[in-house]
């Protein structure tokens, strides 16, 4: 097994610029990139009602992108990108990328042809050491993340399904006792607001007491964020975000955004534990196998295991008649390091390389991580 | 940052807290524990489900005590059947979202990889073919037909009571045809706009056509009403699993919310089957008539045609859905009448023999039409046929054991072969292997136990109060008398009558003080209820009309529109459908929204439904504007929108909301004394497609003004970058 670095680009947008993403990604080579459905929340002003007022939630469906490339085209591409999408300007997606491995076993699973793009000098600012925070909560209970995360000037979250596999397969019939339904909140904010967000969230999310689920980190090298927090009435010529987004391109950095500044941070917020040395190990493959494959790597030693549901387009070039299913499975594990080759190597030994699977394996490290770990 | 044994003492909480060193297949828990998950978790289900229902069952408790004021009868075994529906629905869900549904998007995903286009076609085919014979819904049809007298609609009662075989078969072509073409579009990325915009037109134009001929028009309310009652809370739940499987497979990767349409396939094809079946047997049956010429021996073989050639049967029918005319035509002469009274009189077991059940209908007919002669032969005298008349019909006998029996019988009907289908073809034909076993086979278990359920608790419960309450509506706006409630004054005499100026219609009312309960009320009077004879005074009390005028026509239009909302709240199917929706769309088309959007929709529906049985209005100038209005919305909406919304329209008319809206049509139809009570399900299936759409367009309004994702056309091409370059 060998590590092969790569750029992980992850673009997301709403629905209705979706077409214009894929195509845009098909001009440069990239025809089949993975599409999540998820959903993005804006906060939005509410008027007119009796005992109504403050904010609601405004959730629009949105398709997540993503697809890996070589380390030196990942500029040019996401540039490609922002200028199709126009991702530049504010209420119309996000787009980053993670220095990531993939794993691959003597080349058997070929990945994708590299994108025949010309390396372009960049064109928009994007700003650089972001940290992703991923949390994991039961289903139904991710508006309170969402919520905190919107007032406190974080992002536009984005939300998706998945389902939990882990302990709860063990069981026996009993387990359909045990909601195995989750949401997965991504968030993306800068480093230097990292730890104070992330300070928050666990104690929004209350992920110290068990059964709230698990929140993690990850780090993303650069990326363009949507900036339209807020849907209200404009009482002035430019948005905030425009105004946002101005700055940033003036000062060419976002330091001058930092909300959470370290002394006050440390204060507030208690003395926390937090898991580290951990990697997300993440197994793509075709729609059917996952399950089987989370039980494969649990056996390895891998604790548990979030499933989603992709798809990937079909190429334009199939031959008729031959059907060719663009479902597929995501298998996301958070790992202590050293187990990451053991269940890979697990993984691969049970053939997740086969035409049925056509899986591919992808790390990438995960600093911070908490959930409840049992009583202190 | 931090020393290594930190990292390590991380590492080996991770791994070691969740999962043991040695991975086992199979994790024991203790009783307790099992307990401590078990609880909160039938707990969740049943409180689910009181949420769902709870409306609906309050609502016809409270308007019954405190609108119309009558009480309850029988309410120990209505709150009997109100636990069994809860628990019911409970279960059924469940075995739903457990059983019935992967199984189904299983064999949706497997199917367009495993097998070829005319394997997928003809398992569509025999699955909707299949699914119709399976669901008792048709029977609820066959009610309605119940109280159509052959003379007045011979088409209808033919398609209904004759060759109801034709009618299943039909609906089940139809159904079967549904499902092919759903899936065709599915295999071949069509959009569901077109089967619309052929299909409505084509239904309208038949319906309208048929409004000018006597024997079509009642057959419009009832194929119209097929097409929404066919589509039960199995079939619907399994379509839609099996068509969201298929798409996920055979998409080119397109947005993900795809998979709906068929079950709004499922419910124009049946239309126009019934339609073409009746156009097909119009020619053959009379047109209607009044009930004594078609009794005549002169119409004899025109209406033995209506009853297979069957002559007894035609007798029987004459005793038991004719009066006094249309039987004494039947003998054409009364001497012939007589003689048959008297063979009847005589030979008893011969007389079971022909009426069967119908005998007390027999007797009855003797003893209300009959000439004195002949109530002296049957009863012996003219008294004690008079006491039989005054006699309260037996109560129907329904053991506990006889009811469960039944109604797991129908709903091992329902669900067992079509399961078994199922698993034929998962395992026979696509030779796969089930993951879950324990999982789909539990649900499916639980879901034939909750169906069962459900059907004792419909059947003691909800049906009942349905029944109770919806017979009383017409109070609110009529005169009604309270039939359950009939009285029998033993020792009467017209001497203690009194007399009233009655300021109303003028001139002299006739009262009587009646002492009971301790309670001393007047009665009105009147010289038919008395019997000289029997010394007796048989007294109906009455009720309404509650409110003058207009207003007690819109009390009975606002508990229809209640009514629909709280049942639709509750119907299975529907939250079947929510919950695929809201899956299917991350969340973005929540549940609730849906089902408050359609709930509201077939409230006005069934308002609408209301209004036609008492103003008579033919169904067809009720159903043609709001589908031509929904053809322009169709036209305007997104392909998603019009999938969930027309699909939600086929979901609608389920299990709780058919028996309802029946019992009160019924109950307003017969007050009224229109024909059929058809009709008010197909105005309960259009308006939610209204509603869901409209509301749709409203939230893409919103979403245009809110700016999130932007029109493509709005905005410039952007060539910011390479300015900046």
């Amino acid at each position: 097994m060998k590590r092969i670095p790569c750029a992980r680009i992850t673009c997301e947008v709403y629905q209705e610029i979706s077409r214009t993403v894929l195509s845009a990604l098909g001009s440069i080579g990239i025809r089949r990139p993975y599409i999540q459905s998820g959903r993005s929340i804006m906060l939005g002003e509410r008027r007119g009602g009796l005992f109504s007022s403050g904010t609601t939630l405004l959730e629009d469906p949105i398709d997540i992108y993503s697809f890996t490339v070589p380390a030196e085209r990942e500029l040019a591409v996401m540039h490609r990108l922002i200028q199709a999408a126009m991702l530049d300007q504010e209420g119309r997606g996000s787009i980053y990328s993670e220095q990531a491995e993939r794993i691959s076993r003597d080349d058997e699973c070929p990945g994708d042809e590299p994108p025949h793009i010309a390396a372009e000098p960049p064109h928009y600012p994007m700003i650089q050491h972001l940290v992703g925070i991923s949390c994991i909560v039961q289903r139904g209970q991710s508006d309170i993340i969402v919520r905190s995360s919107l007032e406190m000037g974080i992002c536009v979250p984005s939300v998706t399904f998945g389902i939990g596999a882990g302990l709860r397969d063990k069981l026996g019939l009993i387990r359909i006792t045990i909601p195995a339904e989750k949401e997965v909140v991504n968030l993306v904010t800068t480093q230097h607001d990292a730890q104070g967000v992330l300070a928050r969230l666990i104690e929004a999310g209350k992920f110290d007491q068990p059964g709230r689920g698990f929140i993690f980190t990850y780090p993303i090298a650069r990326g363009l964020l949507n900036t339209r927090l807020y849907v209200g009435r404009h009482l002035s010529a430019a948005s905030l975000g425009q105004i946002v987004a101005a700055l940033d391109e003036l000062k060419g950095t976002t330091a001058w955004r930092r909300k959470f500044t370290g002394t006050s941070d440390h204060a507030r917020s208690k003395k926390r534990e937090y898991m580290r040395g951990l990697v997300d190990l993440t197994l793509l493959c075709q729609e059917g196998r996952a399950f089987e494959l989370s039980k494969v790597a649990m056996g390895a030693g891998a604790s548990g295991a979030t499933l989603s549901r992709l798809r990937r387009p079909v190429p334009d070039d199939t031959p008729p008649g031959k059907v060719v299913s663009p479902a597929r499975e995501k298998l996301t594990m958070i790992l202590p390091a050293a187990l990451a080759d053991p269940v890979a190597a697990a993984l691969f030994g049970a053939g997740i390389c086969d035409e049925g699977t056509a899986g591919e394996i992808f790390l990438r490290p995960c600093p911070e991580a908490h959930t409840y770990t049992g009583k202190k | 940052m931090l020393g290594s044994s930190r990292i390590v003492r991380e590492n080996q909480r991770v791994t070691g807290n969740k999962t043991p060193r040695q991975p086992k297949d199979r994790v024991e828990i203790s009783f307790q524990q099992a307990i401590g998950l078990i609880i909160p978790y039938i707990k969740s289900r049943i409180m689910e489900q009181i949420r769902s229902v709870w409306l609906i069952l309050l609502y016809l408790i409270l308007f019954q005590t405190l609108v119309l004021q009558i009480p309850i009868v029988d309410g120990a075994i209505i709150a009997f059947g109100m636990t069994m529906v809860i628990i019911g629905l409970a279960f059924f869900m469940e075995g739903l979202l457990l059983g019935l549904m992967p199984l189904g998007e299983l064999i949706g995903l497997k199917l367009p990889q495993k097998a070829g286009l005319a394997v997928i076609l003809i398992f569509s085919l025999l699955l909707g073919f299949g699914v119709t014979l399976a669901e008792p819904a048709i029977g609820a049809l066959k009610i309605l037909g119940g109280t159509v007298k052959a003379w007045d609609a011979p088409l209808l009662f033919t398609l209904l009571n004759t060759y109801p075989d034709y009618l299943v078969w039909a609906v089940g072509a139809g159904v079967g045809l549904a499902v092919v073409s759903g899936m065709l579009r599915f295999l071949y990325n069509w959009s569901l706009k077109p089967f619309l915009y052929v299909l409505v037109p084509i239904l309208t134009a038949i319906s309208i056509w048929a409004a000018f001929d006597p024997n079509l028009l009642y057959l419009t309310g009832l194929a119209w009403d097929c097409g929404a009652v066919t589509t039960g809370p199995v079939t619907v739940p399994l379509v839609l699993a099996l068509g969201i499987g298929i798409t996920r497979v055979v998409g080119r990767g397109e947005s993900g919310a795809s998979g709906f349409g068929v079950v709004t396939l499922a419910s124009l094809f049946p239309i126009l089957a019934v339609l073409l079946l009746g156009v097909s047997f119009s020619g053959t049956v009379p047109q209607p008539m009044p009930g004594p010429e078609f009794m005549s021996p002169a119409q004899r073989v025109t209406a033995l045609g209506l009853f297979g050639g069957r002559e007894d049967d035609l007798l029987r029918y004459a005793f038991a859905q004719g009066g006094g005319d249309e039987v004494r035509a039947y003998f054409g002469e009364d001497a012939n009448r007589r003689a048959f009274v008297a063979d009847m009189a005589r030979d008893g077991s011969a007389r079971t023999r022909l009426f069967g059940d119908d005998e007390p209908r027999f007797m009855r007919w003797v003893a209300v039409h009959g000439s004195d002669a002949e109530k002296m032969t049957l009863f012996g005298s003219i008294k004690s046929a008079r006491e039989y008349t005054l006699r309260p019909p037996p109560p129907p006998r329904t053991s506990i054991a006889s009811l469960f029996l039944r109604n797991f019988q129908t709903a091992a009907q329902a669900i067992i072969p079509l399961t078994l289908f199922m698993l034929f073809v998962f395992f026979v034909v696509l030779r796969e292997r089930l993951p879950h076993t324990d999982e789909i086979i539990f649900g499916i278990v639980i879901a034939l136990l909750g169906m069962g359920f459900f059907n004792i608790g419909m059947e003691t419960g909800l049906s009942k109060l349905g029944d109770q309450v919806g017979g009383k509506v017409p109070s609110s706006f009529t005169a009604l008398p309270l039939e359950e409630q009939r009285a029998t004054i033993n020792g009467f005499s017209p001497d203690i009558v009194g007399s009233a100026v009655d300021a109303e219609k003028g001139g002299v009312a006739r009262f009587f003080f009646h002492r009971h309960d301790r309670v001393v009320d007047p009665i009105p009077y009147d010289d038919k209820n008395y019997d000289e004879m029997t010394g007796t005074y048989t007294y109906v009390p009455q009720v309404g009309p509650l409110f003058g005028g207009i207003w007690g026509v819109l009390v009975a239009l606002l508990f229809a529109f209640v009514m629909g909302y709280g049942a639709t709240l509750a119907e299975p199917a529907l939250n079947a459908l929510g919950i695929k929706v809201e899956e299917l769309t991350v969340g973005t088309f929540k549940k609730t929204f849906l089902m408050q959007a359609v709930a509201v929709g077939v409230g006005v529906g069934i308002a609408f439904g209301v209004a036609k049985i008492i103003w008579d209005i033919p169904l067809v100038w009720l159903l043609a504007p709001p589908y031509a209005i929904l053809l322009v919305v169709t036209y305007l909406s997104s392909e998603e929108y019009v999938n969930i919304a027309w699909d939600s329209a086929g979901v609608t008319t389920g299990p709780v909301t058919v028996p309802l809206v029946l019992a009160m049509g019924l109950g307003i139809g017969t007050r009224i004394g229109v024909v059929e009570g058809f009709g008010i399900l197909a105005m309960a299936s259009v308006y939610p497609i209204l509603s869901v759409l409209l509301t749709g367009l409203y939230a893409a309004y919103m979403r245009k003004r809110s700016g999130a994702g932007q029109e493509e056309e709005s905005l410039p091409v952007g060539d910011d970058g390479e300015a900046a370059a």
